[in-house]
């Protein structure tokens, strides 16, 4: 019987990255699939990227990912997020075209002889000596590397009003329970919930009453070596709607009849993605929340209506839809359902993402406990790798939470145990400023460099490193003169100023008031040296914030030593000092350290002021 | 940090140990069980009830040392967390020798630093920094006002504001987290009324406390009074006239007083040190010129201020004195001939003499004694009105929060990098948590405990 190497559990975003990067190292990779779903479907939104997720995007292209990749090919719709509010936290967003990134990731993995896809249910999971042992309802498997990447299909249950389901996604049936596939893995007790929307007729809607959003020609693409503005397919609108109070009021007249709301749902969802029913019962006074109406795809006739999950009945979705203006007379394709799953616990899994006790096994994705597509892909990719880098003998991937999102995810998963899905956010980050779309190839290049491969993406790498130097150097070394006409020039946009001392080109661009960026091309033409715009805007934001960054640093050397304290949360939570409500959560999320006591959701500075003097 | 923290049982009198009294009180703690000590006196420790008086002789083998009442708190239930014994001994500061002795020679125990029962309390979580602080200031507090934060602060009053600013600092902080990171989801305009609606509330509330902060505050947990003039203006004379006995040396030879003699005052129930200083004026003897400059400090540094005139011995340097603040001025010396003339000579020429009383300090002193006390304390209520924070580390952090947060509002309205906008705001968060004993220096806790006295 023919051993794989690497066996990937579940074809979704995460389970792409890991057979994907895992295939880079000429392994024989397997992904097992359940029939019917193809690779890398987006059940939820039909969109890649976003504030901190465009982050996670770019590190996973620079680290030879596939996602960026994929939704360039598939991208339908670019946009700058937070395009006004400084370059740090601006991301990239690409709507998609569900099917045509599917699609395009079958005829990635198609094209990789290294890579068997297997489309068979799991049934069961057996460990023999060193090799695991995966039977489907076909045949058995062997595997030296096992990784789980089943999404929200672990003992999955659909919710639509009433009418319950079982199923990882509407009309897929679920896989068993995690306990009956590997009886040696325990999973949390506490389930987690996600949810969708209904999908919406593409011509039932009235796009005059909507707010038109257009595709942005000027957004780059995710992937380094693609052509950086080429379009691959035909560019299309999203549409902005919003909720009124009707719409908030049909959803508050049938509170007693939401799963969530009426006990029947037990999972907990996050509060970062709230369905509409979270957002009509916790914000009763707040009656307007935007909806974005976003294609599913070019070819398909459904629309996405972001912003308005819910796992009511029917005739609720029916009636709050329509009350929408725009939406008046939409019909609804398919209606939205909230889903529970089981999660395993992270706290045993190492930053590798493999198990503490069970060698060789690794888990990535929603499994986890984590939410959105571009999560899961990246603890795809860490796993996928390591799983590889093992068995190559190299040492782990592991990425620093100061230089990457990834790395903050991951250290937030594996370190402390949450009672919620896991979403990426900006402020989860304590180095915004460094962790940028703009950088990403210079944060991740030492990683992908000691993969030790040589492709394509790894020469235009080391290309963009160097000349990266160069710039840097020409920044630092190149004089402008006090107050030299050509000056004038240099001043960013319309706004006119002039340089009042001789200073350095790093030292120019950290003034307020120019554009970094402009401010560096037309230098860097003005003395005729050609360098590609990625490197020159990489370079010219890295100058900018060089100060900030700087300092930030400093305060968080402070910030570190405490919060890096451990702490006895046992101690802590029988102490009589503290308030009951506080001791309570303290036992339930166990924090380990006082950093993760403080991101504690609820927890009083009274109790922080008292752990804080014993933890002096 | 240098303060080092050993879990072995230490030793201190916790009352006052340099003159005889009629009772000490002597605390040991972080011993395992009393009845460690059962060889020191004639009841068995296992057994004994906390909380509870026992009488019994203190023993030291055969002979008896004293006869004690022992008091015993079990850990975790006691002042600072650990098992404590509490003796009350004869106050005879030799017996209180002798016994501290023989626990540390025989009982192994060690003699516990300045605030080193105290910082055991801290470690085991019975009191916060800020109570500790509260504690430090209600221990060495010389008015009723800084005896009361002091009580206010280790119940924890002061604390609860800090809270209430953190708490609305972590607000503003969502605010603008949510406005980066779910800018899509809430749009821009709502972002920035939450956005600017939460730092209003913040700077509202540190309003209240800034308030309670004035740069220049005068010292009310050791308040002087202080007497300031040319040689020979009669300082000394008021230093004995007001403190009604000879301790200070009156003499007509100028510069006689070269350091400053202090005595306590009380007035009203406040005690106020009473500090005669050198003369005020530039000496070649360097001795004196030091007691120069030191006045100079204290005046700065004092609650109440009294200039003295002497207006018929005009030196140097009185242009120079006149330059300071004072409280109270008066003219010494009423009973001289051509002392009238004199002075309106003087007012003539420093308008800002005005309507100044004069005493003849050989008079009776009831004609301007009863005013003179009468000012003090209405400075006094005064300045306690506003309810000042004594305490310097948090005087200073107040400040310098109020600095942090004038730029950051500037920033708020300038900056259009909302993470370099938010870098800034960390700096404020940093601020308060100090402020809060979140996040504590080393250094801190060091000259916290520095300052605490043997046996707390």
């Amino acid at each position: 019987m023919k051993i794989f190497d690497i066996t990937v559990i579940g074809g979704g975003h995460a389970g792409l990255e890991a057979a994907y990067v895992a295939s880079q190292f000429q392994l024989d990779v397997s992904i097992i699939t359940i029939p019917g779903i193809q690779l890398a479907s987006a059940p939820c939104n039909p969109s890649v990227g976003g504030v901190g997720k465009g982050q996670v995007v770019r590190e996973l292209d620079s680290l030879g990912g596939a996602m960026g990749f994929l939704a360039d090919k598939a991208g339908i719709q670019f946009r700058t997020l937070n395009e006004s509010k400084g370059f740090a936290v601006q991301s990239t967003r690409v709507q998609i075209d569900k099917e045509q990134y599917s699609i395009a990731a079958e005829e990635l993995i198609d094209s990789i002889p290294n890579i068997s896809v297997i489309r068979e249910k799991v049934l069961t999971i057996l460990k023999e000596e060193e090799l695991f042992v995966v039977t489907t309802t076909v045949r058995s498997y062997r595997t030296k590397k096992l990784i789980i990447t089943v999404g929200t299909f672990l003992n999955g249950k659909l919710h639509t009003g009433n009418e319950q389901t079982i199923g990882g996604r509407v009309d897929c049936e679920s896989s068993s329970g995690l306990r009956d596939l590997f009886t040696e893995i325990k999973t949390r007790p506490a389930r987690f919930k996600t949810g969708t929307p209904p999908r919406l007729n593409k011509s039932s809607i009235d796009y005059s009453k909507l707010e038109e959003q257009p595709s942005d020609s000027s957004v780059r693409n995710f992937h380094g070596l693609h052509e950086p503005f080429f379009r691959s397919i035909k560019q299309v609108s999203c549409y902005l709607a919003h909720t009124n109070e009707r719409t908030m009021e049909i959803i508050r007249d049938n509170k007693e009849r939401s799963p969530m709301f009426n006990g029947q749902i037990k999972g907990v969802g996050a509060r970062y993605c709230p369905s509409i029913e979270d957002k009509a019962y916790r914000y009763p006074d707040k009656n307007v929340h935007h909806v974005f109406i976003e294609p599913e795809g070019l070819e398909l006739d459904t629309m996405y209506p972001s912003g308005i999950s819910s796992s009511l009945p029917k005739d609720v979705q029916l009636s709050y839809v329509r009350s929408i203006e725009g939406l008046e007379s939409a019909k609804i394709e398919v209606y939205g359902y909230a889903v529970e799953y089981d999660v395993i616990d992270t706290t045993e899994l190492s930053l590798a993402l493999e198990h503490l006790s069970i060698k060789n096994l690794y888990f990535a994705g929603q499994v986890n406990g984590t939410s959105g597509y571009e999560e899961a892909a990246g603890q795809g990719l860490v796993a996928g790798a390591n799983a590889a880098l093992s068995l190559l003998g190299l040492s782990p991937l592991v990425l620093s939470r100061h230089e990457s999102y990834i790395g903050v995810m991951i250290e937030d998963l594996t370190s402390n145990t949450r009672d919620e899905p896991y979403r990426l956010f900006t402020a989860r980050s304590e180095n915004r400023l460094f962790i940028r779309e703009d950088n990403s190839i210079l944060r991740m290049y030492p990683y992908r460099a000691a993969f030790t491969l040589n492709t394509a993406l790894d020469v235009y790498q080391r290309e963009f490193i160097e000349q990266y130097g160069i710039v840097d150097r020409f920044c630092d070394e190149t004089m402008i003169p006090e107050g030299s006409e050509l000056m004038f020039e240099f001043s960013g946009d319309e706004d006119l100023q002039k340089i009042l001392r001789r200073m350095s080109v790093s030292e120019l661009l950290r003034q307020g008031w120019l554009n970094p960026v402009k401010t560096l091309e037309r230098i860097l033409t003005f003395h005729s040296i050609s360098i590609p715009y990625d490197v020159v805007r990489a370079v010219a934001i890295a100058k900018k914030y060089d100060g900030y960054i700087k300092r930030s640093e400093s305060q968080l050397e402070k910030l570190k030593k405490m919060d890096g304290t451990r702490i006895d949360w046992s101690e802590i939570s029988a102490s009589k000092n503290i308030s009951f409500e506080c001791r309570q959560r303290i036992q339930r999320i166990k924090p380990e350290t006082f950093g993760q006591l403080k991101l504690i959701e609820g927890i009083r500075p009274a109790t922080l002021a008292v752990v804080a003097a014993k933890a002096l | 940090m240098s303060f080092l923290y050993s879990d072995e049982s230490i030793i201190a009198c916790s009352t006052s140990s340099h003159t005889h009294a009629a009772l000490a009180v002597l605390r040991i703690s972080g011993f395992k069980a009393p009845s460690d000590f059962n060889s020191f006196f004639c009841i068995d420790l296992g057994p004994i009830e906390p909380r509870r008086v026992y009488y019994t002789n203190l023993i030291d083998g055969d002979a008896v040392v004293d006869d004690i009442c022992l008091t015993y708190f079990k850990g975790p239930n006691s002042y600072n967390g650990e098992n404590i014994l509490e003796l009350s001994v004869h106050g005879n500061t030799l017996n209180i020798e002798r016994i501290l002795e023989l626990f540390i020679h025989k009982g192994g125990c060690r003699s516990a630093n300045p605030g080193e029962f105290t910082y055991r309390a801290l470690k085991n979580r019975k009191l916060t920094l800020s109570q500790v602080e509260g504690l430090d200031l209600l221990l060495n507090a010389n008015s009723g006002y800084a005896l009361r934060q002091g009580r206010s602060l280790l119940s924890g009053n002061l604390q609860e504001i800090y809270q209430d600013l953190y708490e609305l600092f972590v607000k503003h902080k969502a605010s603008l987290e949510m406005s980066i990171d779910f800018s899509e989801d809430i749009g821009e305009g709502q972002a920035r009324e939450h956005y600017e609606s939460t730092l209003l509330e913040f700077q509202k509330k540190f309003q209240t406390l800034i308030r309670r902060v004035q740069p220049l505050e005068f010292n009310l947990v050791q308040p002087e009074i202080i007497l300031v003039g040319l040689p020979n203006s009669g300082k000394s004379s008021l230093f004995n006239i007001l403190l009604a006995d000879d301790r200070a040396i009156v003499s007509s030879v100028a510069g006689t007083t070269r350091d400053y003699l202090s005595e306590f005052l009380v007035v009203e129930g406040v005690r106020y040190k009473l500090v005669d200083t050198a003369g005020l004026r530039e000496s070649s003897d360097h001795i004196e010129a030091e007691g120069v400059k030191r006045s100079k400090k204290k005046l700065k540094d004092a609650f109440y201020s009294i200039l003295l005139i002497n207006p018929l011995e005009m030196v140097d340097g009185f242009d120079d004195l006149m330059k300071g603040e004072f409280d109270k001025i008066y003219f010494t010396h009423s009973d001289l001939i051509n002392f009238e003339t004199e002075k309106l000579k003087l007012i003539a020429e420093f308008p800002k003499l005005g309507s100044i009383g004069a005493i003849n300090l050989n008079s009776p002193k009831i004609f301007w004694e009863e005013d003179l006390y009468k000012d003090i304390n209405k400075k006094y209520l005064i300045t306690t009105s506003k309810e000042p924070i004594l305490l310097e580390r948090h005087k200073s952090l107040i400040l310098q929060t109020a600095e942090v947060l004038k730029c950051y509002v500037k920033a708020a309205h300038s900056e259009t990098d909302v993470a370099i906008l938010s870098g800034e705001l960390n700096t404020l968060g940093h601020c308060i948590s100090e402020l809060i004993g979140i996040v504590s220096p080393d250094e801190v806790l060091n000259s916290i405990f520095s300052n605490f006295c043997i046996g707390k």
